[in-house]
């Protein structure tokens, strides 16, 4: 039941936009015991599943930019080729080293990135002098 | 925001998309970080009416779209090697897909910076934990 939920949570973050990758991964590896490669592979999984039904509603309700898609996921299946390869090739704990890095890094950008947004909505305050 | 010409977007969705790909791949995650930031600077330098800047949920909404293929290969290379089984990843559907779609539904209606900066956190604690264990 446990499990059940906290799949649905990801999903939940994943069809929000908020992210959702590593959860998963984190989840099977540091919680259930999993390999790190399997955890991977069914962290994508589980991503086709959730986004492909998230991406319903957004296609509905959102602007698509078919041509910008088209070449962002033609190189991207270009690069996912490779890295699948590379993957299959390192060790377990070289791999998981790899995507706790990947977590921090990109953590530490998405917090920079969030409070460069707030504080640019912030209202100035005035100076003493100013009208 | 960076301005670019066509070309320049161009070749940032090219190298964006290997990269990304990349990512995907070797990780089993990410890249959509990247996939988003790739298209808020290419679809903004597209947009001409600097009042109306490319919508924070239209890009998101891109970029699931453009890692969804990509998502799919990884995911197809990954059982080709043995990593994972069609079995266990069953287990997985009913839950993926509820939640994906009440994620889509609620976009609109949940505090998504609250809860944004809360995951930030936790993912950053989680790959500490990946780093330092052995």
């Amino acid at each position: 039941m446990m499990f059940l939920l906290i799949a649905f949570g990801i999903a939940l973050l994943s069809g929000m936009g908020v992210g959702s990758g590593g959860l998963l991964v984190i989840y099977l590896t540091l919680l259930e015991d999993t390999p790190q490669l399997t955890a991977q592979g069914i962290n994508l999984l589980f991503f086709l599943f959730a986004s492909a039904a998230s991406l319903l509603i957004h296609l509905a309700r959102r602007k698509i930019f078919g041509g910008a898609v088209l070449v962002l996921s033609l190189c991207g299946i270009a690069g996912a080729l490779l890295g699948s390869a590379v993957a299959a090739q390192i060790s377990p704990a070289l791999l998981g080293k790899l995507f706790g890095g990947s977590l921090v890094i990109t953590g530490i950008y998405s917090l920079a990135r969030e409070k460069k947004g707030s504080s640019a909505a912030k209202p100035q305050k005035r100076g003493k002098n100013e009208p | 925001m960076v301005k670019l010409n066509s070309r320049q977007s161009a070749l940032l969705l090219v190298v964006g998309g290997l990269a990304s790909g990349f990512l995907n791949g070797l990780l089993g995650a990410g890249g959509g970080i990247l996939a988003v930031l790739v298209l808020s600077t290419v679809l903004s330098s597209a947009n001409r009416d600097p009042s109306s800047p490319a919508d924070r949920r239209d890009v998101f909404a891109n970029a699931l779209a453009s890692m969804l293929p990509t998502a799919a290969v990884s995911a197809a290379r990954y059982a080709a090697h043995g990593a994972i089984r069609i079995e266990n990843a069953l287990t997985y559907v009913l839950p993926a897909i509820a939640g994906g779609l009440a994620g889509a539904l609620l976009l609109d209606r949940l505090p998504v910076t609250a809860v944004r900066r809360t995951f930030i956190v936790i993912t950053i604690f989680s790959g500490i934990v990946m780093l330092l264990r052995d």
